[in-house]
């Protein structure tokens, strides 16, 4: 019976304390790990641009304004929004604010992280890049809050954003700060980030942020802030016009090799344009089709079919280009939608602007491409506006006019606006066609649909495809001037109490 | 040297008695109550070692003088004693006895003697059920349990928890232990039911303090049968069948030609195409619930052995189960063995018990259950297919090219996935145990326990390229002509568990060992745990359609450079746990009358080595058996009178619920991944770190009676508790510039507090064998929890959603705001806000507290047993109330935006119009159809009372055996859930959701069976 009891000795004594608690589980990378040398903070920075290239604010805004109509292969996607139904539990009221967040968090625990890593004396212009590109992606995540939930955006004094240059923690409990001091964080960001790209000598690629971005970003955030911001914004969009010039004739082609990202295709076009790969990226194809951007690929959301009828009829008079790259050839355009008894299923306006990326190929490449986050053709949008805010209505119409020559086979006469009214119309309808799904209406009708008088304008038919009275919308309607700070926001952090946006 | 001294006194006295009086030789038979002979009972000679057992046929032999006393004993029934006198044949009948043996912990002892809280099912009442999972048939039985079962998937995981949640997001499931060995509480599909000798299960802290953070929930202890010493071999068979229906649902649904009426009005599907005359002559007309739902057929064999020889014995058993759920092609199938032995040396100083249980089962599932993927969830198409669609027209070509995809072709893809798709679960599941003890002398006895819980599963998850989804995949793909996946992955879960033991026992007091009055019984521990999980696998795209076989790499496509989204993709994962204790004992008992009994223990948890990770744990008990006070001792009336009081605390760190779960919660971690541009880059880990998280601790007082009446006629306990949970694990709303909404850390406390009836009663005793016999059961137990602190200041977590955590009320309960109905007006939906009035608009400030939650309130079963002549026949019902949940399969009928997607309800005809202005239903054009609020519109309460088992069967006549190879037999048809009375009118209330949306039911079983013992 020894036996017995030294074996059980044996095996109590194998069965050591240490072993069963002090535990790290294999693979753990800690903080102190982390970020050890310049070439970490290089690489970190991959990881804010990936939460900067999202498609969420592309589904949100085409989905609530008069973007898109609901296609033959619906199946509830997104019903709610589309009704316009926008509330403080909406989703994606606390996926835009949760997303931009992320990334200030990811930028700002970068930046913190650089505070105790010195470069080697040859990897200064690394270095100088790593913390430049943090910072101007941290000012781009707080223009996109600040587009998206800034209460008044020409008024200083009102409720801005959460402003933090430092990673938060799990008893982080901020205000919002005001407008005012909302555009000063977001320009000093720009300041250092231009400063920094700058003296790191990076060289123009158009997937990443470079001082062009920069300026062009400051120009975009200017232009927010209306009459206090004219100078910057004009200053800017100018600088970056100095780089990069539209085409001053209509190629369907190149337009058309532009938005299938053709290698080296449209190179004046794009200021930053966010990779999409077949592992990184959002499916921008796939919020308006479920398969692929043709009539037997699911279509989802169509066009709606305010925007085609502008689009054909721009195409009918001046040869649009547009028209032929925006809509998929296989879709079904049928001249009596407005008598038609089912349609959805007979009228079916194809949304072809992602039609996916033959490089990458297979069925996600056919719903992936790149994410075009700040184009050329925006500074002239924004110097039409400049010169409408001033009163200069011939140089607004110049700036459309530039546009327009773009994109229109048969060059237009150029408008004459009668009125300030006159001049943002037809900014707002140009940027309705030229930037269609690219996540720009919800905010350009927040900025613009009062001045222009213009609202949400969805074709009747379209109307009918939901079950809802909702249709036209005025650019007064509060779900149309801001979002709701997420309910989220509200039990998490009680420091923002009594902070909601008015009418939420 | 005294207890030497008394042996060989001992020895002398049976010497001179020996000498003084002859002895004789004693036969005769022991049986039970019914009759039935019993097998390996002892018959031993009072104060001496002269003992025997009974044979196969419960006969024995043996010598022993006029004036000795013969013992006779078996274990769950009362001793007997006899005088020897002039008989040479004395023939015994045994009754069963209350003092059944209760498991207690990692000791056992009789109830007499228990001090704790706990209550046993026996085989009879888990086995022959026609359900495949043993955890599933403890429903109603097991008083304070409740069992909660989301999925008809045979086998499938049931939630369950005794006396209610003691934790918000930490674990609040039982500890399980079989034979001895800590198993997964969630995998029991690969469990064999036929193995079970008894089950006890444990609640108050006096009972689980043992098992620590594990037993905070409370301890399922399932003991599986063995063989006896000195026994022949006996082989018992038994076969089942059986068939699963789907229970009917209640919402409705139109027919063809209605919902065709519909779609004209409202112009959509093909309704809007067709004239008046063309619907009226319409001529299909498709119940999809039957398309999807059919017969699913049953069987079962179970064959095992026991036998035992003088120092080992052994039970083997084999069983082969086979099972169709009500949803096509969704089965179960497995084959399981089991040996367990038991041995002990000569002397019996040294005893030993091993347990090998291997499992083997083949799950087909899907993995969209409950999921509003209509493509992949057949649930889906069953609930919501257009009836004007005929199933018969399902050809390829149907979906093929433009309209393959429509919502409306739902059906039709998921019955093409059936027949083309697979998804499979091989799952192996090993259970070993050890435990060997062995008697340092009289006093000390060492014991060690090793146990090992293996999990394997392999997982295949494919859609043939011949599929309609690959196909169509295929064509929307410039590159390749196929398409097709397949997603295959192996884990392997295991679990080990090592107890050393040292034990300390003593009588002391006047008299002989068994008159000695004081009993003390202590007990030293050291425990290790360990859990190492580890998983790999891979997802392929493209499939070679000339080669393809499900599960077989032959046709695997490798990224050939012209698409990358062709070739496979691999993954693994390994993680690990672990806790380390000690603990000890001490129980002591005076002449079976008081006992006290304490517990203390020392955890570390690798959960929390940033914060030291230990904690401290105690618990107490105390034991007045009042029947043995000499007041009472004589009475009639009282036959068992014990009270029971114990408190106690033990600790959860499952912080996150799961086994492997929130496994470095403390610290901030990175991870690594492809970032943008496909550069590997790491990112700080979305999980925001604690530093200072601590252990949970359930506190639980518990105030228990246990009484038999009437000759034991009446029997039966009851038992109050109050459950106190502090440093609760929750997750706390953080703000959302963390890359988080919430961290889970300890926030509050909560409370359950309740009372468990049980009651037994023998209506009718038969006299003799054949006589009429019934008795009649019920358990009910009421459970009130309450959250008292949560440390936000406002003492409230909200998510915005249908449930909210907030002090003072019940744990995740419904807040909602009121829905008042339709306003005559205007057809709009009406509720009423929170200052009463009614309105149309609401918001989150609107919603009130409802009452309800996930959380049964009051719940139990209750039935009947009887028998005449060789018939019987027994029910089993369970009831729950309390709990209520989101109706969303009636909802989504409702929703008439789905008008031309799917079906709708014909309650639809009632809708407000201008001329029908008084209504439940609103106006189609309602414009708060969906106010983004939650509210109770579709909230409905999930009470139910439910034929839970009832059989009715044959016992084969002794006459009939009597020349045959059989020893017993009996034949039986029995049904599980065959009545369901409930204001749900879906399939199966028993959905633990708050939001139940074509979820896969529970069916009804009808088995019909046959036991047969040689």
């Amino acid at each position: 019976m020894k036996k017995i009891i030294i074996a059980l000795s044996l095996v109590a004594a194998m069965a050591s304390c240490e072993d069963a608690t002090d535990i790290i589980q294999p693979g753990e990378l800690g903080a102190s790990a982390a970020f050890v040398n310049t070439n970490d903070l290089v690489i970190g920075n991959f990881g804010i641009y990936s939460v900067i290239n999202s498609g969420t604010p592309i589904a949100f805004t085409s989905r609530f304004t008069d973007e898109v109509a609901i296609g033959s292969s619906h199946g509830g996607q997104d019903i709610a929004i589309h009704q316009g139904i926008l509330n403080e539990n909406t989703g994606y009221a606390e996926t835009l604010w949760a997303n931009n967040y992320r990334a200030i968090f990811r930028a700002n625990t970068l930046l913190a992280a650089a505070e105790s890593i010195t470069p080697e004396v040859d990897e200064q212009e690394d270095y100088d890049l790593a913390l430049g590109t943090a910072i101007a992606l941290r000012a781009y995540a707080y223009s996109q809050l600040l587009a998206y939930y800034g209460e008044d955006l020409e008024n200083d004094t009102a409720l801005g954003l959460i402003l933090l240059d430092f990673p938060a923690n799990a008893s982080t409990q901020l205000p919002r700060s005001t407008i005012g001091e909302t555009y000063d964080f977001i320009f000093d960001d720009l300041d250092q980030a231009e400063a920094l790209l700058t003296s790191a000598n990076v060289v123009f690629d158009k997937f990443l942020v470079s001082p062009a971005f920069v300026r062009g970003l400051r120009a975009r955030v200017a232009n927010y802030r209306g009459d206090a911001g004219l100078a910057i914004a004009e200053a800017n969009a100018n600088a970056v016009l100095s780089d990069f010039t539209l085409p001053t004739t209509a190629d369907e082609d190149d337009l058309n090799d532009f938005w299938g990202d053709v290698p080296g295709a449209g190179q004046e076009e794009a200021i930053l344009t966010l990779d999409v790969t077949l592992n990184s990226g959002p499916a921008l194809g796939s919020l308006f089709n479920t398969n692929a951007s043709d009539l037997n690929g699911g279509p989802v959301f169509d066009m709606s079919r305010e925007v085609f009828n502008t689009l054909q009829a721009n195409f009918e008079s001046n040869g649009d280009i547009r028209r032929n790259i925006y809509i998929d050839p296989t879709s079904i355009i049928s001249d009596t939608y407005q008598t038609d008894i089912n349609p959805r299923d007979s009228d079916e306006l194809i949304v072809d602007k992602y039609p996916g990326d033959p490089i990458l190929g297979g069925l996600q490449g056919g719903l992936r491409n790149d994410n075009k986050v700040m184009r050329t053709v925006e500074m002239h949008f924004i110097l039409a506006e400049v010169a409408a805010r001033r009163g200069n209505f011939a140089e607004a119409a110049r700036q459309i006019d530039l546009v327009r020559n773009a994109r229109y086979a048969t060059p237009t006469v150029t408008p004459t606006y009668a009125s300030a009214t006159a001049a943002f119309q037809d900014i707002l309808l140009e940027r309705r066609l030229e930037l269609f799904a690219e996540g720009h209406r919800y905010i350009d009708v927040r900025r613009l649909g009062t001045l222009a008088n213009t609202g949400y304008d969805r074709d009747p038919v379209d109307c009918t495809l939901y079950q809802a009275p909702l249709c036209d919308r005025p650019a007064t309607d509060t779900e149309t001037q801001y979002l709701p700070i997420p309910f989220a926001e509200f039990t998490g952090n009680p420091a923002i109490s009594g902070q909601q946006n008015a009418g939420y | 040297m005294k207890t030497k001294l008394n042996g060989i006194l001992t020895l002398l006295l049976a010497l001179v008695v020996q000498v003084a009086f002859a002895q004789q030789t004693v036969t005769g038979k022991v049986t039970d109550a019914e009759g039935a002979p019993i097998l390996g009972a002892t018959v031993q000679v009072k104060g001496s070692q002269n003992a025997t057992t009974t044979d196969f046929d419960g006969n024995y032999s043996i010598s022993a003088s006029r004036t000795a006393t013969l013992v006779y004993k078996f274990t769950g029934y009362e001793t007997v004693e006899k005088l020897v006198g002039n008989q040479n044949v004395i023939d015994v009948t045994l009754s069963a006895s209350l003092d059944a043996v209760v498991v207690q912990a990692y000791r056992t002892t009789t109830t007499k003697e228990n001090n704790i809280a706990a209550s046993q099912l026996s085989a009879e009442d888990i086995v022959d059920r026609p359900n495949a999972s043993v955890i599933q048939r403890l429903q109603g039985q097991v008083p304070g349990l409740t069992v909660q079962t989301s999925t008809g998937q045979p086998g499938g995981n049931a939630f369950i928890q005794l006396r209610g949640a003691s934790s918000l997001n930490g674990n609040t499931e039982p500890l399980i232990i079989v034979d001895g060995v800590p198993v997964d509480e969630d995998a029991f599909a690969t469990f064999n039911p036929n193995d079970v000798e008894n089950i006890t299960t444990l609640v108050d802290a006096a009972a689980t303090a043992i098992y620590g953070n594990r037993g905070a929930n409370g301890v399922i202890l399932i003991t599986t049968k063995g063989g006896k010493f000195e026994t022949p071999l006996q082989i018992s068979y038994s076969v089942q069948t059986g068939f699963t229906e789907f229970i009917d649902t209640d919402y409705n649904r139109y027919d063809a030609r209605g919902l065709l009426r519909l779609e004209n009005r409202l112009g959509a599907g093909l309704g809007q195409t067709l004239t008046d005359s063309e619907i009226d002559n319409f001529a299909i007309n498709t119940d999809w619930e039957s398309v999807f739902f059919q017969t699913g057929v049953n069987q079962n064999h179970n064959l095992s052995l026991r036998s035992g020889g003088e120092n080992v014995s052994q039970f083997t058993s084999v069983n082969y189960n086979e099972q169709e759920s009500a949803l096509a092609g969704r089965t179960l199938q497995r084959m399981s063995f089991r040996s367990n032995v038991n041995g002990k040396s000569d002397n019996g100083r040294f005893r030993y018990a091993t347990t090998a249980y291997l499992g083997f089962s083949d799950s087909r599932t899907a993995g969209a259950d409950g999921s509003g993927s209509v493509f992949f969830n057949p649930i889906w198409a069953a609930y919501n297919g257009l009836p004007y669609l005929d199933p018969n027209v399902n050809t390829s070509e149907l979906l093929t090219g433009t309209a393959a995809f429509v919502f409306a072709n739902a059906p039709y893809v998921n019955l093409n996935s059936q027949i083309f798709d697979r998804d499979e679960q091989d799952e192996i599941k090993i259970i070993l145990g050890g435990d060997a003890a062995y008697d340092l002398n009289d006093e000390f006895t060492l014991r060690y326990r090793i146990g090992l819980d293996y999990t394997q599963v392999n997982d295949l998850d494919t859609a043939s390229p011949l599929s309609a989804l690959a196909r169509v995949r295929a064509t929307s793909n410039d590159f390749e002509p196929f398409e097709g996946t397949t997603a295959q992955s192996t884990f392997r879960d295991v679990r080990f568990n090592s107890n050393l033991n040292l034990g300390w026992a003593k009588k002391f007091g006047e008299g002989t060992e068994a008159e000695k009055k004081h009993s003390v019984n202590a007990n030293a521990y050291l425990e290790y745990v360990k859990g190492h999980f580890e998983s790999f696998g891979f997802n392929q795209v493209g499939l070679d359609p000339r080669t393809f076989a499900p599960g077989d790499g032959t046709s695997f496509i490798d990224d050939n450079g012209n698409s990358d989204e062709v070739g496979a993709d691999a993954f693994g994962t390994k993680i690990e746990s672990g806790l380390f204790s000690f603990f000890g004992n001490v129980a002591y008992d005076y002449d079976k009358k008081y006992g006290f009994e304490a517990t203390v223990r020392r955890d570390k948890s690798f959960r929390f080595i940033e914060n030291d990770g230990w904690g401290t744990f105690f618990s107490g008990a105390l034991r007045w058996n009042i029947s043995e006070e000499e007041f009472l001792k004589e009475s009639d009336v009282l036959d068992l009178l014990k009270l029971r009081l114990s408190y106690g605390e033990a600790g959860n760190d499952r912080i996150s619920g799961g086994f492997y779960g929130a496994l470095n919660n403390t610290r901030q971690l990175f991870a690594t991944g492809v970032g943008y541009r496909d550069v590997q880059t790491f990112v700080p880990s979305n999980t925001v770190p604690v530093a200072d998280l601590t252990w949970e601790t359930v506190a639980t007082w518990n105030l228990g009676i246990d009484y038999a009446l009437f000759n034991n006629r009446l029997f039966g306990n009851l038992e109050l508790y109050n459950r106190k949970t502090t440093d609760l694990f929750a997750p706390q709303n953080i703000s959302l510039v963390n890359p988080s909404s919430n961290v889970n850390t300890n926030v509050g406390s909560l409370r359950n507090n309740g009372v468990t009836l049980v009651v037994n009663y023998d209506v009718i005793r038969p006299e003799e064998d054949g006589d009429f016999a019934l008795t009649v059961f019920a358990n009910g137990t009421f459970n009130q929890d309450r959250l008292l602190e949560l440390a936000p200041e406002d003492g409230r977590i909200d998510n915005g959603g249908s449930t909210i955590l907030q002090e003072g009320q019940r744990i995740n309960e419904f807040f909602l705001v009121p829905y008042v109905g339709v306003n005559p007006a205007n057809g709009n939906l009406l509720f009423r806000d929170i200052d009463d009035n009614i309105t149309e608009s609401i918001t989150n400030d609107d919603r009130r507290f409802t009452g309800k939650s996930l959380n049964p309130e009051f719940f139990g079963g209750f039935g009947f047993r009887s028998s005449y002549k060789n018939f019987f026949v027994e029910t089993q019902f369970s009831y729950v109330t309390g709990t209520a949940f989101i109706d969303g399969d009636y909802e989504n009928l409702l929703d008439v935006n789905f008008a031309g997607n799917g079906t709708l309800s014909a309650d639809l005809e009632r809708a407000w119009t201008p001329d029908n202005r008084i209504t439940d239903i609103p106006s189609f054009n309602a414009n708060n159809l969906q106010p983004g609020v939650p509210n109770d519109r579709f909230l409905v309460d999930s009470n139910f009372l439910r034929l839970r088992f009832a059989q009715i069967g044959y016992n084969f006549p002794k006459s009939l055996l009597a020349n045959s190879f059989l020893q017993s037999g009996r034949i039986y048809v029995n049904g599980e859930n065959l009545l369901t009375f409930s204001d749900f009118r879906g399939s199966d209330p028993e959905q633990r959701q708050v939001v139940t949306a074509f979820d896969f039911p529970q069916g009804r079983i009808i088995g019909f069976g046959l036991d047969l013992n040689f």
